[in-house]
């Protein structure tokens, strides 16, 4: 594991060594905060793969530590078990019930998730008050109660599991869609991934995890009722933790979570009366202020950085074989649109338009503005609906398939605006594309390399693409779509505001893609970046195609030159 | 004697880190009637915004009969008297269109307003009988023509206009370009912003062409509508090299239409 | 027969308070896209703040709720102008750290009423009787806190419609490049509104004393809601939102009266879900603004 540095290892063992030894060692008293801190650090993990690695802020966390915590306490009190195997009874019950309420929940997003689930929280803590079996809402003593010691042993190697956990997480294959998919959800399907089964991973995860900390909560106490399982200031901790150690980082919640657990029993035992103001103050403040907590700072300032998922590039050797596209002979229609057209309320964006793409061929698509170009784009790789009329990939038709499937297809696009993932550095950008398509880690990484290489962007694979220079950013949006190793590749004013070197590289990148036989269609306003590849040109204005043709015909055709300029027409 | 209406020095301006315009020098006296025109991506949309001050400025000045207003926002440069009709017409589509112009002139007594929007009516008798009628169900021409309106009831003494022919029919156009020309005898200066080139010079006295960011022509509106070279500069044919300049004019918003 | 046709002006009326509970958090919708997580804990603050009135001074609270509304206006004010405001509205994450940014204030209001009133439950013996008409009894606080709502709803829909400055504000909603162009000060408007929809929330907690009891912790409860009422009617949407009220309101009696409390505390966060999942532009379909 060559990204694992020292520090961490260290820090890690340190802390695990520090826990274990407090368990032990310490008093009933010290034990049992150690304890709390463990539990709400686990929460706190927990918390910080749905809202922070995924993006989807929570504010039902403690739906799933209540729903442990019951499931759990039923185990032991009907059932007998004993604690561990309560607690993963519990983790399964959690992850079985994430399932389908994930799939319900996550077509939420923004606000409406995070009520949602804090909704959620509150109906399981309605049926947990109607519940004969654990005492209704006075609650219930519950039988396994060990000491303090082996409680919070117990819960410092749950940490570690969790810390372990989130590790390989944020190096994982999942790690990476979840973070693409937080970034910028579009864009990441368009680079071939399903945002839908990442976000359910991710959220089921989330389930587990509270689950088991609920499961510990009730060994730890021995009494269960529904205020405590599902108390709000067990949210608000859980929420403030991460928020201050770094939401979305590995070591985030850990570092909050001991802070905040300090900070919380310390005001507890100094001002019990005024420590939920005093927290509710410091969530806002690093809301205003640092929203990247503790570590979010440290990144921010560049004394600390994520490591790259499956990283750093290996050297780049040629790929064997020229790609996984079977040459198609030159020519053949790949795609096609019959008659499309497309409406927005009363606005006809696209109307009957036929396209035929042939493979080893750039068409470029011209027209003013608002004529249409980007929604016929839109059509075709399944990012709206056509109102009426086809579209066919190699005569199947796609209308109705998922974006995802498109990009994994053969078919990839570039944004008009530049659509990049924001927390993810040049290599693991393109490499989430080329990941979708390669199954095995090796491929896609030696595909990433490749595809870096070949457009120049190789020495800036740990950049942020915020510091990139615009051009470089459309050259990695570029760099993207040829990583889905695609049949037909749409480009979207993919070359504004390039230098004339990095058109150059493209125009080498793209003229390899032609041979190999990619269809390139390129809708560009300024024809100089286009002229010298594209074999044919369509008009459009008004949503409609208006000439097409070769080139030189084209450019200058006077109905052409009328539709960019204005009409001769009527006198002002 | 009199100040200039609009002066602009050197400006630069754009998003994020590098300027999508550099050095536009501009000045317009009262009356004048100018045309920003160039191809998509030149700046024009964003040598707007920064005059009415919706991005920062990264170099240069802006004044306003002969005070400086870089320092300004939005709304404060508004008061002073400039109008502004801004890309995507931004009108309020559930609200009528005496609501909208009422609101151009929301700070003011309400006989007033009610005079002014009068004479609104009087230069667009078409907007008349579309009083009552909100703006999400107006046409685009309709549309347009109350922003125009919008704009035109704070008093203004400088118009400032995003490409106004957006997503209109070419007889639309003639007819907003006509009722705009009859302004201009009353002294109201207007700068106008158009991807539409060929409106636009017919309107203008002057123009300016933009390209990646920077002034590549001036001159009189009428020599330019003969000009072979503007045509180049849309249509990207021509012999001369145009221009891909190191950080060249990326960065500005194309109007997510097309 | 009696008992239904009771239920469902009982519905009716409830209705009526409910609105005026959610009004304010769509006028705040609606203009900033802003939800304040608040909103519940500033309708319980005012709901205490009359009943310490009445407590103190046997002020009624059909005259204490100028007094809440006006206290929630200053502090409304305050949190937007010092604390909301701060998070810059055009970077990316402005949506999420001000729902953040919301949800600590929450607990800080939460905590305040807590520490000004304690934990008990508290409510306002107010009208404790019964108008009758034949076989009907509508209790008498219902029925006058009712129309009180419905009145202050018309007004504030009224000072929305007819005013510039109500204009002005649904004008900042629609469109804020567009009323920065007309010089609108949208800050201020901002502001403005914010104070305004805490006011009503603030109001309709004094109202909502003399009906229910509530304690410091009903807040979130409270939030959510107001919340599902206004998606419900559609965000920002304000016929939408009397449709909504109107319907919860017979739902909530309907389903109190024949399943009983905990049935009914329950319903509305399937509600809640429900429009979520399957109407989350409303009940009229795609929102329209203010």
């Amino acid at each position: 594991m060559k990204n694992v540095r020292l520090g961490e290892i260290i820090l890690f063992l340190a802390l695990l060594a520090a826990g274990i030894a407090i368990a032990r060692f310490g008093s009933g008293y010290q034990a049992q905060t150690l304890f709390q801190m463990a539990m709400m650090t686990l929460l706190a993990i927990g918390w910080n793969i749905i809202s922070g690695f995924t993006g989807y802020v929570s504010f039902g966390q403690v739906a799933f530590f209540g729903l442990g915590a019951y499931v759990a306490a039923v185990s032991i009190l009907n059932f007998d078990l004993p604690w561990y195997v309560a607690a993963a009874i519990a983790a399964l019950g959690a992850g079985a019930l994430a399932l389908p309420l994930g799939m319900i929940m996550l077509r939420l997003n923004g606000i409406f998730f995070a009520l949602g689930m804090f909704g959620l929280a509150r109906i399981l803590q309605l049926v947990a008050n109607s519940l004969e079996v654990t005492g209704g809402p006075m609650g219930t003593t519950v039988p396994v109660v060990d000491s303090p010691q082996l409680t919070a042993t117990v819960a410092v190697l749950a940490v570690a599991a969790g810390v372990l956990m989130s590790f390989f997480l944020s190096r994982s294959r999942l790690g990476l869609t979840l973070m693409a998919t937080r970034d910028d959800a579009v864009a990441a399907e368009a680079a071939g991934v399903n945002t839908w089964k990442s976000k359910v991973a991710a959220f089921c995860i989330s389930g587990c995890v509270a689950a088991v900390a609920g499961s510990l909560y009730v060994w730890n106490v021995g009494y269960l009722d529904p205020n405590s399982a599902f108390a709000g200031t067990v949210e608000l901790q859980t929420v403030l933790m991460v928020l201050a150690g770094g939401i979305g980082t590995v070591w985030g919640p850990v570092v909050g979570g001991i802070l905040i657990s300090l900070l919380s029993t310390f005001l507890w035992a100094r001002f019990p009366m005024e420590q939920q103001i005093i927290l509710g103050v410091l969530i806002m403040f690093i809301a205003i202020v640092a929203p990247g907590g503790l570590l979010g700072e440290m990144v921010k300032r560049g004394w600390l950085k994520r490591p790259p998922i499956w990283g750093p590039p290996p050297a780049v050797t040629p790929l064997s074989g020229e790609g996984s596209l079977a040459s198609e002979p030159g020519q053949t229609v790949l795609l096609t649109c019959n008659k499309l057209s497309v409406r927005f309320g009363g606005v006809r964006a696209v109307e009957d338009v036929d396209v035929e793409v042939r493979s080893g061929e750039m068409l470029a698509i011209i027209g003013p503005n608002g004529a249409g170009k980007s929604s016929l784009f839109n059509l075709i790789s399944a990012f709206n609906r056509p109102t009426t009329g086809d579209v066919q990939l190699l005569g199947q038709s796609i209308i109705g398939r998922k974006r995802y499937q498109l990009a994994r297809g053969g078919i990839a696009r570039t944004f008009q605006t530049s659509r990049l993932f924001a927390s993810l550095t040049v290599w693991e950008t393109v490499l989430v594309a080329a990941s979708s398509v390669c199954p095995r880690r090796a491929d896609a990484v030696a595909r990433t390399a490749q595809i870096l290489d070949d457009v120049g962007l190789l020495q800036n694979w740990s950049d942020m693409p915020d510091v990139l220079p615009p051009g470089r950013q459309r050259l990695l949006e570029i760099a993207r779509a040829l990583a889905l190793d695609p049949r037909v590749l749409l480009l979207d004013e993919a070359m504004a505001g390039m230098t004339t070197q990095e058109i150059a590289r493209v125009h080498e990148a793209l003229r390899a893609a032609i041979d190999r036989g990619v269809a390139v269609v390129a809708i560009e306003h300024v024809l100089p970046a286009i002229a010298p590849l594209a074999a044919r040109v369509q008009v459009l204005d008004f949503g409609k195609t208006i000439a097409q043709g070769i080139p030189y015909d084209v450019l200058n055709n006077p109905i052409v030159i009328e539709a960019y300029m204005g009409a001769e027409g009527v006198s002002a | 004697m009199s100040a200039a209406i609009l002066q602009l020095e050197n400006v630069s301006a754009g998003y994020k880190t590098a300027p999508t315009i550099r050095g536009i020098d501009l000045i317009m006296m009262a009356g004048d009637a100018v045309a920003i025109i160039g191809a998509n991506g030149a700046g024009k949309t964003t040598l707007l915004r920064a005059i009415m001050g919706q991005i920062a400025m990264m170099g240069g000045s802006v004044s306003f009969q002969g005070k400086g207003i870089s320092n300004l926002s939005t709304h404060q440069r508004a008061r002073l008297g400039i109008g502004y009709a801004p890309e995507g017409r931004q009108l309020f589509q559930s609200m009528t269109v005496t609501e909208n112009l009422e609101i151009g002139a929301a700070r003011i007594s309400s006989v007033i307003r009610k005079q002014r929007i009068e004479r609104i009516f009087e230069i667009f008798p078409k907007l008349r009988p579309l009083a009552r009628t909100d703006c999400g169900f107006l046409s685009g021409g309709e549309q347009q023509m109350v922003t125009v309106a919008r704009a035109l009831m704070g008093e203004a003494q400088l118009l400032l206009l995003d490409e106004p022919s957006t997503g209109l029919a070419p007889r639309v156009i003639s007819e907003l370009y006509a009722s705009l020309a009859q302004l201009l005898p009353t002294g109201l200066t207007i700068l106008v912003a158009e991807q539409n080139a060929r409106a636009a010079l017919r309107f203008a006295k002057r123009a300016l062409v933009l390209e990646d960011g920077h002034l590549a022509m001036e001159g009189a509106a009428a020599d330019l509508l003969e000009d072979r070279r503007v045509v180049d500069a849309y249509i990207g044919l021509g012999s001369k090299d145009l221009g891909w300049k190191t950080g060249g004019a990326a960065g500005e918003k194309a109007i997510p239409r097309s | 027969m009696t008992t239904f046709v009771t239920l469902i002006i009982l519905g009716l009326l409830w209705g009526g308070v409910y609105l005026l509970a959610a009004e304010g958090l769509n006028l705040i919708y609606g203009v900033m896209k802003v939800v304040n997580l608040a909103h519940g804990d500033f309708i319980v603050f005012g709901g205490l703040l009359a009943f310490s009135l009445y407590e103190l001074d046997g002020i009624s609270p059909l005259l204490s709720f100028p007094t809440t509304a006006i206290v929630l206006l200053a502090i409304g004010a305050a949190v937007q102008f010092g604390i909301l405001e701060r998070i810059g509205l055009d970077r990316g994450d402005a949506e999420l750290r001000t729902l953040l940014a919301t949800f600590g204030l929450s607990y800080v209001i939460a905590n305040t009423s807590f520490l000004l009133w304690g934990s008990q439950f508290q409510s306002i013996p107010f009208l404790q009787g019964f108008v009758r008409a034949g076989p009907i009894a509508i209790p008498q606080a219902l029925l006058v806190c009712s129309l009180l709502a419905f009145a202050v709803a018309i007004l504030v829909h009224v000072w929305l419609n007819h005013t510039m400055l109500g204009k002005s504000v649904r004008a900042v909603a629609q469109s804020g490049l567009g009323a920065a162009s007309c010089g609108l000060d949208i800050v201020r408007i901002r502001v403005l509104t914010f104070a305004i929809g805490s006011a009503m929330a603030g109001s309709a907690g004094a109202l909502l004393i003399s009906l229910i009891p509530f304690q410091t912790a009903s807040g979130g409860e409270l939030t959510v809601q107001a919340f599902t009422l206004i998606a419900l009617g559609g965000l920002g949407n304000y016929a939408g939102a009397f449709l909504a009220a109107e319907l919860l309101g017979l739902v909530e009696v309907m389903v109190q009266y024949y399943l009983g409390t905990n049935a009914a505390s329950a319903v509305i966060y399937i509600v809640f879900i429900s429009v979520l999942i399957f109407r989350p532009y409303g009940l009229l379909g795609r929102a329209t603004r203010v």
